[in-house]
């Protein structure tokens, strides 16, 4: 039998009630939601995961569209950019061409960006720069102990892979981590109720929460149907 | 002129050109270089007249430092032709043996903060009095018990060669010869994340060091990786 061992850090949501209440566990609908981690980021964790264990190898501009090497392996960017693709509820576009540096400066100008390693989460994207300049991303798939685990394309032949860093020392030898990344969830289109302005109560309720502690972030939630719950 | 300083058991060669910079043994070399090169080229002359390229390369650790210094050089002109530099000579990894780092420049690429641009080095080093090739970085990178820091073969890849650089501590904080490799693009810019290689005493190998999976330390060679995306 499963328990809490820490409040749910939220998103609150204000046509959820059941959000606001700090105990609760898929909207008390454990078989038809599925919330593994309390947050809501899981299918980004889910598709990096996915990505870790089926040998994808590395490939120069790999996952990037139209890239001769799309299709047939991953670099660090183009990882990031088909996770991102499998949530298709997040702030983060991407298209053109990109890079590591301008994955990290979509976040900064579109999503959430910290510079602080203890706020990682599931879910968020993860940097590090040489010389100044963001040259690989991952994306973080589980924090405990200590630890920061993320799952990358980390150098040619190798494949696609889970390594951690730890939160006292978050760098990767001479590559020193620079920031986390985590994209905002689009609001629901179903049953949102909005203002005589249009705009949307849930991104009011959000902007108001986030004036009041802007170091938190608030977004809508975001739960998958017929998902089996799992509980320690 | 020139002069030489005592330091430990390491040896720097300052060339005006700032070029093949270090070769680690017992005593500094400053100022002007020709002296040195015509000395090292009139022992390579020696050499070669008495027929010692025909044998393989010994080696007189008690000679001194400047036979130790000749030695290196020696055995890395065997091993890579005339065009190969020494890195560093010395006694690399403890114990009595001599090691020697060689290697052959990409010379369309210049050194920077991350490292030397080689095409191909190599480890050398002693037992009973002779040489062998500890580690050799071409295409790949072979101990001789097997590749190392990779999960297959990309036949696709041409990645011009390495950049190469030498650190004095191990990622977990144990001060020792550190060989940092980080593969070259065809700008000359990096690709990928770094592997770190490290003298592992328990096997007598050079192997791949790491802190960042699971199990971390050292990693064991791959005998026979899978070749992808080969040509048909």
């Amino acid at each position: 039998m499963g328990r809490f061992t820490s409040p749910d850090p939220g998103p609150f949501v204000l046509y959820e009630p059941q959000s606001f209440n700090l105990y609760e566990y898929a909207l008390n609908s454990p078989m038809r939601y599925g919330d593994d981690d309390g947050l809501t980021a899981q299918d980004r964790v889910n598709a990096a995961n996915a990505l870790a264990s089926q040998n994808v190898a590395y490939a120069r501009g790999g996952g990037h569209p139209g890239n001769a090497s799309e299709g047939c392996g991953l670099d660090c960017s183009g990882l990031l950019y088909k996770v991102l693709k499998a949530d298709p509820d997040n702030s983060i576009d991407i298209h053109g061409s990109f890079t590591a540096a301008s994955e990290a400066a979509l976040f900064k100008s579109k999503g959430q960006y910290s510079t602080n390693i203890d706020t990682a989460q599931p879910g968020d994207a993860i940097f590090w720069s040489e010389s100044g300049n963001v040259v690989h991303t991952g994306v973080v798939v589980d924090v405990r102990d200590g630890k920061v685990y993320f799952v990358h394309a980390p150098r040619p032949g190798r494949n696609v892979n889970r390594f951690y860093v730890k939160l006292i020392s978050p760098d990767l030898g001479n590559e020193k981590f620079v920031g986390v990344g985590r994209p905002i969830e689009a609001e629901p289109t179903r049953g949102v109720a909005t203002t005589t302005s249009g705009n949307s109560l849930v991104g009011t309720w959000q902007s108001l929460l986030r004036w009041l502690n802007p170091g938190v972030s608030y977004r809508a939630r975001h739960l998958h149907p017929n998902r089996i719950p799992s509980l320690e | 002129m020139r002069t030489m300083m005592a330091s430990g058991d390491q040896v720097e060669f300052r060339t005006e050109t700032g070029k093949s910079a270090k070769l680690e043994g017992s005593f500094f070399v400053r100022g002007r270089t020709k002296p040195a090169v015509a000395l090292l080229a009139a022992l390579l002359l020696l050499c070669i007249s008495l027929g010692c390229s025909q044998r393989p390369a010994g080696l007189s650790v008690a000679a001194g430092d400047d036979r130790m210094a000749a030695d290196c050089l020696d055995a890395a002109k065997h091993a890579l032709g005339t065009g190969a530099e020494i890195a560093k000579c010395g006694h690399l990894v403890g114990g009595l043996s001599v090691e020697a780092v060689a290697f052959i420049r990409l010379e369309r690429f210049k050194d920077n903060a991350d490292g030397l641009p080689v095409k191909r080095l190599v480890i050398l080093r002693t037992a009973d009095s002779h040489w062998y090739t500890a580690l050799d970085v071409a295409k790949e990178v072979q101990n001789p018990s097997g590749y190392i820091g990779i999960d297959y073969i990309d036949d696709s890849e041409q990645y011009p060669g390495f950049r190469a650089a030498f650190l004095d501590r191990r990622a977990d904080g144990k001060v020792g010869f550190v060989l940092q490799l980080t593969y070259l693009r065809q700008d000359g810019t990096s690709e990928g994340l770094p592997m770190w290689i490290a003298w592992n005493p328990d096997v007598g190998r050079f192997q791949e060091f790491t802190v960042n999976e699971e199990p971390g330390g050292f990693v064991q060679e791959v005998k026979n990786p899978p070749h992808i995306r080969s040509a048909k």
